[in-house]
């Protein structure tokens, strides 16, 4: 199950809309022209480089004016609104491209379609259509298994409270079709599990829905070339959760070079931007191997303006593949071995081997000079992540990140307090170091973690935060109300089910692990994944409380999945995604998880959400 | 590679939906059928895509040719019978190379004179002749590689040969040896995995010949028609020669093109999305300008009445 590589062989369709797919004669030369969402689509997958390999000589955006170009093939690449549909028909009236091909993603509806056809007759351009092809490919990929919806500040748009109806409905419509999009790419049709109620239960239902009346019609894109493998009687499982299963990871400081890179840098999607005047400072005396080859430099994917770089991380990057899930403490280590690595490389290039005549000499370069290309991947690779570890660093020590992480790793470990935590944590809010969100977060993990705090404590504490100017009162209302909210729903459950109110203790458990840190932490999402994809039968487990929903209305399907996708509603980072990648590497029997959410977004995007919400709430 | 189906073609539903419109609406759209014929038939392919095309083809078709040259040079066991073929192919192809660089040049010059009357046009074109510049570099490197292998298949031939042979032929090959190596820095992996391999197929019917040689030898009688092998076999290296060097002067006028082009191949992203902030920018700052602008000119109108309903009144006073 590798998502990434079949959008991108998806993807490639769109760029070849006639031929079959070939690399070498390439005089087809193609514009595209697409519009924000299908633009971020493409370059999440495609250099430029590519778009040239693929015979795309020029990309536009469908929004900015454009001129005419005589005699070459034009491909759309955009969602079926009502105004990118305009906007073809204008430019066809107006007759500044030949051909066309539209590739609408997700499906253009037959109304749609009709506003087309009407306003292309009208203008007398229907013979310059030449296909219409529908996708399915609204999500972006970062890696094989990590993909994203990029649905906006989607916690704040499905908080029922302060939205009216139809918003909320069009939030949970475009999730549905993202998620519809990912599973034709893979060509699933998954058993559905999501919790009892909430946003992700509806989503849940409403995708139910689609690809039940889908699977009606007489040709379904779910149908695969070989109708009858052994594949089809495996099932995999689709997994839909609401944010509200665990705020905690939203909010601590991870260790881990992936997510510290979404949480410190400047990063929008899978690019990273790091200032560089920063690593010059520091790293003037390693880099004396720069003056090598200048060329280099110039050549690099990346971008340079006002002194930062911007850097793409993706799978095509070696050092990433096998990096990116360590902490970062490993990652310093292991670029000080590539780099050492790196120089004895480099070092047997350049010294001649004085045991062998000229003319062994000359053959033993040529065969040295093949592994030049490779050298140089290499090369580029480690000092794009020295530049990254170094903004990275410079952030740790700036910020006191360490003990940040240290505290709240021991703080989420129990849910009951101590006299000595508490300290920490106090301590650590009086700290200078931190940022004023930094400490936010701190506390705020303290206080969804613990059941309990004492009421004296939870003074000092709030004084504290009075004291450091930190502006704590609105989100410290925010999960007050949601704890009681719990504490009442438990309160309830025990009332009514008094005989086993322990179904509902995972529900209760979200907020905070309530067991003890366990060598291999487990978050509370991978324990929900664990327990479904094993198929545990105990009445604890969320197995069990699930709904089930199979969209092929097969007999209950008993055996444990091999597969399976999570989806969080309501935005995810990639510590859920790196703790869900070791759960299913660890386990016996090798299993395949993707995560995806509706966006990826760090603990400060997170936190802005919330001051949305509870700036919409006041205004009510 | 599997043609991936999760897509639907949905041109079939489009044109039946024009087709019940037309029929629906026969009278408004009949008019306008007729000039659509017309503006069909005005439909042409401009000069520069002509010409754009047939080079694309005549590259590929150059390329075709260059992987039979390279074939050729790996199977070489039967060294008299491809030698010739090898060297008319070379010949072509070394004269395709050169004419198809000429025209692409004649079509930038055609370019430059008659430009496009857009910038988004003239990119497109621009673009174009960088593809077709970035094949033609492409193919010619491919053909530096192969006639590199194949001089140095000969080479290496011909310095067994010698060890069994006269002296005076080593001499000769110590003053070639030199040059053999002013390859750019950029290479890519296939044609050296090949020239790898070719390496050791070469050994193999270097063996071979070993034998067959030691045969001559005991018939002392042909030496002179070995003689006049070896004078050949360095015609044919210093021929190979020449053509590199040749060939490199394309390749290296190419490749400066291409280089300066290589430093903006950057992800797409930015320059897009930096231009329209920046339009944006512009037009608010214009707005704000604008207000203030207006503004402005209400004060100089206040001020003004209140000058005159001043003057007015002192001069009712006086």
């Amino acid at each position: 199950m590798n998502l990434r590589e079949k959008q991108y062989n998806n993807l490639l369709k769109v760029l070849h809309p006639e031929e079959k797919y070939q690399t070498i004669s390439q005089s087809n030369w193609k514009i595209l022209i697409f519009d924000k969402d299908c633009h971020q689509i493409i370059s999440s997958l495609f250099t430029l480089m590519d778009l040239r390999k693929n015979g795309i000589t020029l990309h536009l955006q469908i929004n900015l004016e454009r001129h005419l170009i005589q005699d070459s093939p034009t491909i759309y690449f955009c969602r079926p609104t009502k105004k990118n549909i305009n906007i073809i028909i204008g430019d066809c009236s107006k007759g500044i491209y030949d051909s066309l091909y539209l590739n609408f993603t997700p499906s253009i509806s037959r109304e749609n379609l009709e506003q087309l056809a009407r306003g292309l007759l009208e203008t007398d351009s229907t013979q310059k259509i030449n296909k219409i092809i529908d996708h399915y490919l609204n999500y972006i990929t970062y890696e094989e298994t990590f993909f994203t919806l990029n649905i906006k500040n989607s916690y704040y748009k499905l908080q029922v409270d302060n939205q009216n109806e139809s918003k909320i409905t069009k939030t949970i419509n475009q999730i549905v079709e993202g998620l519809f999009g990912v599973l034709v790419t893979l060509k699933v049709i998954p058993i559905i599990r999501c919790p009892p109620n909430g946003a992700a239960a509806f989503v849940a239902k409403e995708l139910n829905k689609k690809i039940y009346e889908h699977l009606k019609q007489p040709r379904n894109l779910f149908q695969e070339e070989t109708p009858l493998s052994v594949v089809n009687f495996q099932r995999i499982t689709l997994i839909i959760l609401d944010r509200d299963i665990d705020f905690n990871v939203m909010l601590h400081h991870s260790w881990i070079y992936h997510s510290l890179i979404y949480d410190v840098l400047e990063t929008s999607l899978n690019q990273v931007t790091v200032d560089v005047d920063l690593e010059a400072k520091t790293n003037e005396n390693s880099n004396e191997n720069s003056n090598e080859k200048p060329k280099e430099n110039s050549n690099e994917n990346s971008f340079k303006k006002n002194n930062k770089k911007t850097f793409y991380i993706h799978e095509d990057d070696d050092f990433w593949k096998d990096n990116h899930f360590k902490p970062f403490p490993d990652i310093g280590d292991q670029i000080s071995i590539l780099t050492k690595e790196f120089q004895e490389n480099k070092a047997n290039i350049t010294e001649p081997d004085l045991n062998l005549d000229v003319m062994q000499n000359a053959q033993n370069l040529s065969s040295k000079v093949s592994n030049l290309p490779q050298l140089q991947k290499r090369k580029k690779e480690i000092d794009k992540h020295t530049s990254i570890a170094t903004g990275i660093l410079e952030q740790i020590q700036q910020r006191d990140l360490g003990t940040f992480f240290d505290v709240e790793q021991a703080v989420m470990g129990s849910s009951s307090t101590s006299s000595n935590e508490f300290q920490d944590v106090l301590k650590l809010l009086r700290n200078p170091k931190g940022s004023s969100f930094d400490k936010l977060r701190l506390f705020l993990i303290y206080f969804i973690s613990k059941q309990t705090i004492k009421e004296d404590d939870l003074n000092v504490l709030l004084k504290t935060l009075e004291e450091q100017n930190i502006e704590y009162q609105s989100y410290y209302n925010h999960f007050n109300e949601l704890k009681m909210l719990q504490k009442k729903q438990m309160q309830m459950n025990a009332n009514s089910r008094s005989k086993n109110n322990n179904i509902f203790r995972d529900i209760a458990q979200k907020f905070g692990l309530h067991e003890m840190l366990p060598k291999r932490y487990e978050l509370p999402i991978t324990r929900v994944v664990s327990s479904i994809m094993n198929v545990k039968q105990d009445t604890k487990s969320a197995n069990y409380f699930f709904d089930y929903l199979d969209p092929k209305k097969m007999p209950k399907y008993q055996t444990p999945f091999k597969s399976a996708i999570v989806f969080v509603v309501g935005g995810g980072n990639p510590s859920e995604f790196i703790n869900l990648k070791q759960f299913s590497d660890s386990q016996q029997m090798k299993r395949n998880i993707i995560y995806g959410s509706t966006e990826i977004i760090n603990a400060q995007e997170f936190l802005n959400q919330l001051s949305l919400k509870i700036g919409n709430d006041e205004k009510i | 590679m599997i043609e991936p189906a999760s897509f639907q073609d949905r041109t079939e539903e489009f044109f039946s939906i024009i087709e019940n419109l037309k029929t629906q609406e026969k009278e408004i759209f009949n008019k306008k059928q007729n000039n659509n014929e017309k503006t069909q038939k005005q439909k042409k392919k401009t000069g520069f895509m002509i010409a754009a095309s047939y080079i694309g083809k005549q590259i590929y078709s150059t390329c075709l040719k260059l992987s039979k040259l390279s074939k050729l040079a790996q199977s070489n066991s039967l060294v008299y019978d491809t030698s010739q073929e090898i060297q008319e192919l070379t010949h072509i192809i070394k004269q395709e190379i050169q004419e198809l660089n000429s025209k692409i040049q004649e079509l930038q010059t055609y370019l430059n004179n008659n430009k496009p009357n857009n910038s988004q046009s003239s990119n497109h074109t621009k673009n174009i002749i960088d593809s077709l510049k970035n094949n033609l570099k492409n193919a010619t490197k491919d053909f530096q590689n192969v006639l590199e292998q194949r001089n140095e298949n000969l080479k290496i031939q011909q310095e067994r040969k010698s060890r069994l042979g006269d002296d005076s032929n080593i001499n000769m090959l110590k003053q070639q040896q030199t040059p053999i190596y002013h390859r750019p820095l950029t290479y890519e992996a296939d044609p050296l995995n090949q020239f790898v391999l070719n390496e050791e197929q070469e050994k193999k019917s270097g063996n071979q010949e070993e034998n067959f040689f030691e045969d001559f030898q005991t018939q002392k009688t042909i030496a002179n028609q070995s003689t006049r092998y070896y004078q050949e076999r360095v015609d044919a290296v210093e021929d190979i020669e020449k053509t590199i060097n040749e060939v490199s002067s394309v390749f290296n006028q190419l490749s400066v093109i291409i280089n300066e082009q290589d430093v903006q191949i950057d992800w797409i992203e930015k320059n897009v999305e930096d231009t329209l902030v920046n339009v944006e920018k512009g037009e608010t700052e214009l707005t704000k300008y604008m207000q203030s602008l207006k503004s402005n000119r209400w004060l100089i109108f206040k001020i003004f009445i209140v000058l005159i309903i001043f003057i007015i009144i002192f001069s009712l006073i006086m």
